[in-house]
This record gives C-alpha cells, structure tokens and sequence, in this order.
C-alpha cells in the first residue's frame, strides 16, 4: 500500500523533518508512527498527502509513484486516502451532515448517493442524532467523529491521522481508537502518527518510532514504552 | 460493511486520476446548485463590499448606457440629416442656362454627393410663396422680375465629408453662393467626438477600478474560506472545484451591476428624450430613438461587459491564490 525509500526532507530554512527513512506498509496494515515532538511524525504525513515534497528518496502509494506527482493530480491522490488531525478541521458554519457530505461533492458523487452514504458513515461513528447540529455545538470526540465520518465517506483504502486523539482525554480517545480498529477491521489500511504512549501500548499494532527524522524502530505488536526510555 | 462498497468510479481504472481532460471544473448541474449555495452565503457575508461593488460596476455601465444612448441617438439624427437637410449652391446671376447645368453636372460628379436637384428662380419663388402661406402676391408681383437665382440642393454620402465638399464646390465657376445646415451637423459631430472620448476615459478608469473591487472583494471572501479551501484541499477537491464559486461571485456581482444601470435607464430614457424634444421646436422635429429601439441591444451588451468586468476581477483575485 504504501513504500517509502530512502526518503528525506529538508525544509527551505534546513530543519530535517525526516532522514533517510525506508519502510513498507501493506494493505490492511494498522501501523502507528511514534515518536517525541519535532521528531518528524507530522513531516512523514505531509509527504504522504504530497502537502510538501520530498527532497530526496520516493514515495509510492497504492503502487504508483507519487514522488514526481504534479499539482493536478494531487486531489485524486487524495480521494484515495482519508485524513484525520488532532484539530478536527471542520467547518464551522457547516452542518455535521454538509460537513461530511463536502467530501462527497468534490467527487463525482449525485446526491442520492450523498443522501445514502452519509447518514450510513454517521450512524457508524455514533452521530446519526447530531446531523443537524453545527461543530461548536459537538463534544472534541463528536467533532472528532465527524471528521473520521468525513476521512471515510469516500471509502478510501487508506485512512491517515495526525495525533487524533491528541486533543481529548482517555476514554474519548478510546472511543475513536475503538472506531479506528472497526474501520481497520473492513480492510481499510491505517497510518497513525501519535505519541499517546498509553494508546499504543494498549493497541498491540505495528509501531515505527522515530527520532530526528529517523527511523529508529519498526516492530509488530510493539509498544510505546521501552521507546521512551531511549529517547534522549 | 455495506457502505464501504467498491466505488463504481470508471477514474479508479486509471489510478484515480483523470483520463485526459477534466470537464471545466467538473461544472455539472448538480454541483451548480452548492455553488450558487455558495456564491449567496459569501455576497451575504461580505455585504458591504459586494454591494461596493456592485455599485462601481452599475456606475461604470450606467456611463456606457448614457454615451453608447448619445451616440446612437446622434449617428440616427446624422443620417437623418444627411438625407434631408442638405447644402444649397446657388449660381451666379450672370451664368447662362448651359453654363448653369456645367455647374450642375460638375456638382453632381463629385464623389460624396448622393444626389441634387436643380430648381430654378420659378420653382424657388413657388417654394417660397409656399411657405410664406402668400400663393398670390409674391408670385404675381416677381413673376416677370423673378430676384431668386438659379440653385440646386445637394444630399451627400457622408455628412461628415461636408467641409470637403463645400470647399471644391466653391473652387467651381460660377458659384455665388453656399448655403449649408453645417452648424448643427458640426455641432452633432463635435458632442458625439466628446461624449465617446470622455466616456472611453471614464468608462476606462471605473472599468479599470470595477475590477479592482471585485478582486478585493473576492479575495475577501478567499481570506473568509480559507481554512474551508485548505479543507477541501485535503479531501481532494481540484482547484477548478474550489474556483467555482469565485468565480460564480464574480459573474454575480458583475451581472448585478449591469442589471441595476439597465433598469435605471430604461425606466428614465423615454421620458428624457421627451423633456429633450419637448425644450424646442426644432429639437421636436428631430427623429430620436425610442427605448424600446435601443434597449434589446443595451441590454445584453451591457450584461455581458458586467459578468465580463466581474469574471476578470475574480480570475484577478484567484491567481496568486492558485500559485500559493
Ligand atoms: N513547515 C516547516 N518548515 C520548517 N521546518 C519544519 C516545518 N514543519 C516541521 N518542521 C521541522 O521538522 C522537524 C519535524 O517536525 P514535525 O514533522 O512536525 O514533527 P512531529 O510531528 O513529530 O512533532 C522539526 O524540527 C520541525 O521544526
Ligand atoms: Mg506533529
């Protein structure tokens, strides 16, 4: 699904947001990146939405090589993969349901299938009673539950968070890592960048820490903590 | 689950991306529903400057309504007059009849002139007892002692070629006299030569300053969706998509500013020709344009230079926006 070789990143002002980073991850894979502020979690997940690009290295997605992809075709990179951040990023003069449904309409989708699909992905992650309302009404887990209802609509193959749960407490947290394990089940592969220790240890998935930028640590099953103690 | 089916998009044969070409932006019926959805939530939003706007532009059109009415009004009455009112030669009294119809024939040959008409001392004294309303006096007193010369009316091509002509004519032998309806016609030309020159300078400057709202206008509104287009961005929308409603709005605004001036106009031209023609006899006599003449090509001139100022505008405010 995903194939990153000897990939870096070397912002305009010289930070190194990743260094020569190597790693597969396959179709249906739950893999989280971990790794201490400034360590390049966030830089890894710009470069896979081709938000900034690489300095050096390749990235293929889905078998394609999007090292070299121009501008126009960046959105329909995007309509393939879903996003998910730590600041929700609704829109706050939308409705739970236009907020959903505007990830709809830039694809080719009519509104019947609008009608159908998004009362579907809002009854999955517990907001069919809420469509009407608007995000400043919603709880930081509603609000995040809509915008996962937002990265899945479309159906994407692979679903890719920046600290989802960085913005609510434990057992909010639990309840969108319990729907990400759902949305993981159906076969959807998932990039998790975070450094909630307590969630990736709880979770028992594949875990890529890094260290300024680097990879420094990529097992199955892992857990956050041994990580911790060897970071500076 | 159900409705994480397989997307029957025909794209995902091709990786997602497009086959060729993109329809523009993806315009289809469906989507001009949310634009124009859009287009309104944004014009409410920013009120002020979109009525600014709109209002740059009405004034702008509304000066090329008034100037593009004078000139059709006066390029109507010029080929009017060039018709009816025309120059009048007379011939010397010492001429002879032969040396009278040279004259007359010389006249006629010229290039500019359409047509003229000999008319002789009775035919003169006849026209002008005619309009004295004296059908007895004049012609039994003169009829043996007729005191008009021999003259001939001459219509040209080209009023404006007017000068010209006089001056051969009067180079010609055996001219006494030219009379010409020059003064009016001259009057005409110099205001129709004004009003396109000054209105071309305005109409320039409140075009140029249209468009220059607009842009702020819709960068406004840009700045305002800013985080909505860095939404859209991220779940894919192409750029065409996010221009859209900018571009809605801009044609919007523009459309409305034509329409406004439009209205005013058409509401207000017949009864200021009416005041105009109603100021003096002569002016009366004058063969003025009708609104209902005028105004079925005003009207989609006019709109289509306002959605034209208002797409400039937002294509303006939208490409350093794309370059970002
Ligand atoms: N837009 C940017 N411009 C310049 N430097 C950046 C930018 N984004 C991140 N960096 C730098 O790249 C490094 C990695 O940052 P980031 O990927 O955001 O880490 P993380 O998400 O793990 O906290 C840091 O040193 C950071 O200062
Ligand atoms: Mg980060």
């Amino acid at each position: 699904m995903i194939k990153i070789t000897n990939a870096t990143k070397i912002y305009e002002n010289g930070a190194r947001g990743i260094q020569d980073v190597s790693l597969a991850i396959e179709k249906g894979e739950f893999a989280f990146i971990v790794g201490s502020s400034g360590s390049g979690k966030s830089t890894l997940i710009r470069l896979l939405l081709k938000e900034t690009d690489l300095t050096e290295g390749e990235i293929c997605i889905n078998n394609e090589d999007i090292t070299y992809f121009t501008k126009k075709e960046t959105p329909f990179l995007r309509r393939k993969m879903g996003v998910v951040f730590q600041d929700f990023r609704l829109l706050p003069n939308k409705t739970v349901f236009e907020n959903v449904a505007f990830a709809m309409r830039i694809t080719d989708a009519t509104n019947r299938e609008i009608r159908r699909n998004v009362p579907m992905v809002l009854a999955m992650v517990g907001l069919q009673k809420k469509s009407k309302a608007y995000p400043n009404q919603l709880s930081g887990g509603e609000q995040q539950r809509c915008a996962l209802a937002r990265a899945i609509v479309n159906n994407p193959p692979l679903l890719i968070c920046d600290e989802p749960t960085g913005n609510l407490d434990p057992d909010t947290a639990w309840d969108i890592m319990n729907l990400l394990n759902e949305i993981n089940d159906r076969g959807t592969t998932i990039v998790m960048a975070t450094h909630a220790w307590d969630i990736v240890d709880g979770m028992k998935k594949r875990v890529i820490a890094l260290k300024n930028g680097f990879v420094v640590r990529d097992v199955e099953r892992g857990g956050y903590s041994d990580e911790i103690f060897t970071e500076n | 689950m159900r409705f994480l089916r397989k997307t029957k998009n025909k794209k995902d044969t091709n990786g997602g991306r497009p086959k060729k070409r993109v329809k523009i932006g993806g315009l289809r019926p469906r989507n001009l529903k949310y634009y124009i959805g859009e287009t309104l939530r944004s014009i409410v939003r920013n009120k002020i400057m979109s009525l600014t706007s709109m209002a740059t532009v009405a004034s702008c059109l509304l000066i090329v309504i008034f100037s593009y009415a004078i000139a059709s009004n006066v390029n109507h009455l010029l080929a009017y007059i060039e018709t009816s009112v025309g120059i009048t030669v007379f011939v010397e009294d010492d001429l002879n009849d032969t040396q009278a119809d040279i004259l007359f024939r010389g006249v006629l040959a010229l290039d500019n002139v359409a047509d003229a008409q000999f008319i002789t001392p009775e035919e003169a004294l006849e026209n002008m007892a005619y309009m004295l309303g004296d059908t007895e006096g004049i012609l039994a007193s003169f009829i043996y002692d007729n005191p008009l010369r021999r003259s001939f009316t001459i219509q040209l091509h080209d009023i404006r070629q007017q000068r010209q002509v006089v001056d051969i004519i009067w180079s010609m032998y055996g001219v006494g006299n030219i009379v010409e309806a020059s003064d009016f016609t001259d009057f005409l030309v110099t205001t129709n030569n004004f009003v396109g020159i000054f209105s071309f300078v305005i109409i320039l400057i409140l075009g140029v300053l249209s468009v220059v709202i607009i842009t702020n206008t819709i960068k406004l509104t840009v700045a305002s969706r800013r985080n909505e287009i860095i939404i859209m961005k991220y779940v894919g929308a192409t750029d065409w998509f996010i221009k859209w409603p900018f571009v809605i709005e801009g044609i919007f605004i523009g459309v409305i500013g034509a329409i406004i001036p439009l209205a005013i106009s058409w509401v207000s031209y017949d009864n200021l020709i009416g005041s105009i023609m109603g100021s003096s006899h002569f002016l009366e006599q004058l063969p003025f344009r009708s609104a209902s003449d005028i105004f079925p090509i005003f009207t989609p001139v006019t709109i289509i230079l306002g959605a034209t100022i208002g797409l400039l505008g937002s294509i303006m405010s939208m490409r350093k926006y794309l370059n970002a």
